[in-house]
C-alpha cells in the first residue's frame, strides 16, 4: 500500500489472500463462485478457499457439489482442509455416495455431512425409538486417503462400512464421529480399516445390534444411545477415556466385553450387571463416575 | 492484571502524527508492534511510527487492543473450570466485536488494511467476516454497488462465465 491508508482505493485492491478469506467467511461456496463475475480480480478466487460449505436442498441430486468439487480441484491452488455438506432434506443413498466419491480423494482435513438438517433436533431424538422406521437406503462410505475428521450426522440415512480388506484403510483418520444413523446389524471398526483413529464417537443410532471394535490406536470412546445393541466387544489397548451412556437394557441381556488396560476415566452411565458386563483389568483407573442405577459389581 | 507487575505504556503514532499511549501488553496483539519490541525499539518517547495509517483509523485499532487485552486478562483471572462463564464472557466479546466493527465500507476497509499492516489476526478475521456479511444475500450487481468494485468484464465475458460453471448459478430450491 503506498498510498495514505486512508484513500480512495478500492476492496479489489488488497491482496488476494485476504479477499480469498473474505469469501471463506461466507460459509457458503455458491455464494463464493458467483463473485467470479464481479470483475475480473475476483474471478476463480473461490477456487482457493480451503474450507467449502454446501448446503443441498434437492434428495436426488447433489450434482451442484460434485461439480463445484471438480471446479475446485481444476484449479487446484488449495487442498480441501473442510468440506461442510448440509442437505436439508432426506438425501438419498445415490445422491449421497455420487457427491462423497468425488470428495473422497480432494478432503486433506475435515469432512462434515449433515443429512435432514432442517429436522429439529427432538424430532430425530424421537425417531430413535419409534417402532416403524422409514427405510431410507444405504450409502457406502467411500474411503477417504487424506481425510483426518469425519462427522456424519445422517438423520437416520443407512450407512455401509466394508469390512477390513474389503474396504481400503483410512489411514489419516483421526476422529470419526457418527450420529442419527441407521445400521442394519452389524458393523466393526479394526485396524486394517483406520489404523490411527484417535476418537470414536457413536450417538443415537438405531439397529446396531452387533458392535465390534478393535483399535488399537484409540484414545477416547464415546458410545452414547445406541438403543439397539447387544453385543459390544472392544479391543482397546491404548484407550484412555470411555464414555458409555444409555446403551444396554436388562431385558436385552446385553453381552460386553471390553479389553482396555490402560484407561485411566470410566463414565459408565447405562446398565451394568458383572454377569453381562466384563472389563479386563483397568490398573490405571481413577475414580469411575457411575451414574448407572444396576451399577452392583466391583471394578 | 497480576499486582506488582510493572505497568509498561508504548505509543504508537499515526502517519498524521497523533500519538496514541497504551498498555504494551494491549499493543503486543500486533504482530508489527511485537518484532519491533524484539528488536529493542519502540519504547523510547518518541514511540512506534504506524506507516499508512491514519489517526482516525489508528484510534479505532487501538480501542479494540485494549478491549481485547482486558478481556484477555480477565479471562486469565477467571476459574479455569467455570466452562458457562467462559462461553458467557466469549460470546459477550464476540458481541461487542459485532458492535464495534458495524461500520460502513470506507472505514471497515481502512481498519481490514491497518489490521493487515499491523499483523493483529482477530481484526483481520472480523473485518472479513464484516465485509462477508455485507456481501451475504446480494447480487453481483448489488455487491459491485455496495462495495465500489469496478466492473471489467463485457457482458459477453459474464455469459461465458456464467456458462462455464453452470452449478454457480442454476436454481437448486
Amino acid at each position: 500500500m503506498d498510498c495514505d491508508g486512508d484513500g480512495d482505493l478500492e476492496l479489489s485492491d488488497l491482496p488476494s489472500e485476504i479477499l480469498v478469506y473474505i469469501l471463506d467467511q461466507l460459509k457458503d461456496t455458491r455464494a463464493a463462485a458467483r463473485t467470479s463475475v464481479l470483475s475480473r480480480r475476483w474471478r476463480n478466487l473461490w477456487a482457493r478457499i480451503p474450507r467449502l460449505f454446501f448446503r443441498n436442498h434437492q434428495p436426488h441430486d447433489s450434482s451442484h457439489v460434485s461439480d463445484a468439487l471438480a471446479a475446485h480441484a481444476a484449479h487446484a491452488v488449495s487442498a480441501i482442509t473442510q468440506l461442510t455438506v448440509m442437505s436439508l432434506y432426506s438425501a438419498t443413498p445415490d445422491a449421497t455416495a455420487s457427491w462423497l466419491c468425488v470428495a473422497a480423494p480432494l478432503i486433506s482435513g475435515e469432512l462434515c455431512f449433515r443429512n435432514r438438517s432442517v429436522v429439529p433436533m427432538r424430532t430425530l431424538i424421537q425417531e430413535l425409538d419409534e417402532e416403524v422406521v422409514e427405510e431410507r437406503g444405504v450409502f457406502e462410505l467411500p474411503c477417504f486417503p487424506k481425510a483426518t475428521v469425519i462427522r456424519l450426522s445422517l438423520g437416520f440415512l443407512g450407512l455401509s462400512l466394508p469390512p477390513s480388506g474389503v474396504f481400503s484403510a483410512q489411514p489419516a483418520l483421526r476422529k470419526l464421529h457418527l450420529e442419527y444413523v441407521q445400521f442394519h446389524g452389524e458393523c466393526t471398526l479394526d485396524d486394517g480399516m483406520m489404523p490411527f483413529l484417535k476418537e470414536l464417537v457413536i450417538c443415537r443410532v438405531r439397529g446396531l445390534a452387533n458392535l465390534t471394535i478393535k483399535l488399537k490406536s484409540l484414545i477416547r470412546m464415546n458410545l452414547s444411545e445406541i438403543v439397539d445393541l447387544l453385543r459390544l466387544n472392544a479391543v482397546v489397548p491404548g484407550l484412555k477415556n470411555l464414555y458409555v451412556r444409555s446403551c444396554l437394557y436388562r431385558w436385552n441381556l446385553p453381552l460386553v466385553r471390553i479389553v482396555a488396560e490402560e484407561v485411566e476415566d470410566i463414565s459408565w452411565a447405562t446398565w451394568y450387571d458383572p454377569g453381562f458386563v466384563k472389563f479386563s483389568e483397568m490398573p490405571y483407573l481413577k475414580m469411575p463416575h457411575t451414574d448407572c442405577c444396576h451399577y452392583t459389581g466391583t471394578w | 492484571m497480576a499486582a506488582g507487575k510493572p505497568v509498561v505504556m508504548v505509543t504508537l503514532v499515526s502517519s498524521d502524527g497523533q500519538s496514541f499511549q497504551l498498555l504494551e501488553e494491549a499493543a503486543l496483539l500486533s504482530a508489527m508492534v511485537r518484532d519491533t519490541i524484539q528488536i529493542g525499539q519502540g519504547r523510547g518517547p518518541a514511540g512506534i511510527p504506524i506507516r499508512n495509517i491514519t489517526g482516525q483509523t489508528l484510534s479505532m485499532v487501538v480501542v479494540y487492543c485494549n478491549k481485547h487485552y482486558t478481556a484477555a486478562a480477565a479471562a486469565d483471572g477467571d476459574d479455569a473450570a467455570d466452562e458457562e462463564k467462559k462461553v458467557a464472557n466469549k460470546k459477550q466479546l464476540r458481541e461487542w466485536d459485532e458492535q464495534f466493527i458495524n461500520l460502513e465500507q470506507d472505514k471497515l476497509y481502512d481498519i481490514l488494511v491497518a489490521a493487515n499492516n499491523l499483523g493483529i489476526d482477530g481484526l483481520v478475521d472480523l473485518c472479513c467476516w464484516r465485509f462477508a456479511d455485507m456481501m451475504k444475500g446480494k447480487s453481483a450487481s448489488e455487491i459491485r454497488v455496495k462495495l465500489g468494485i469496478r466492473d471489467d468484464f463485457t457482458s459477453e465475458q459474464r455469459a461465458q462465465i456464467e456458462k462455464d460453471s453452470p452449478w454457480v448459478w442454476s436454481r437448486t430450491t
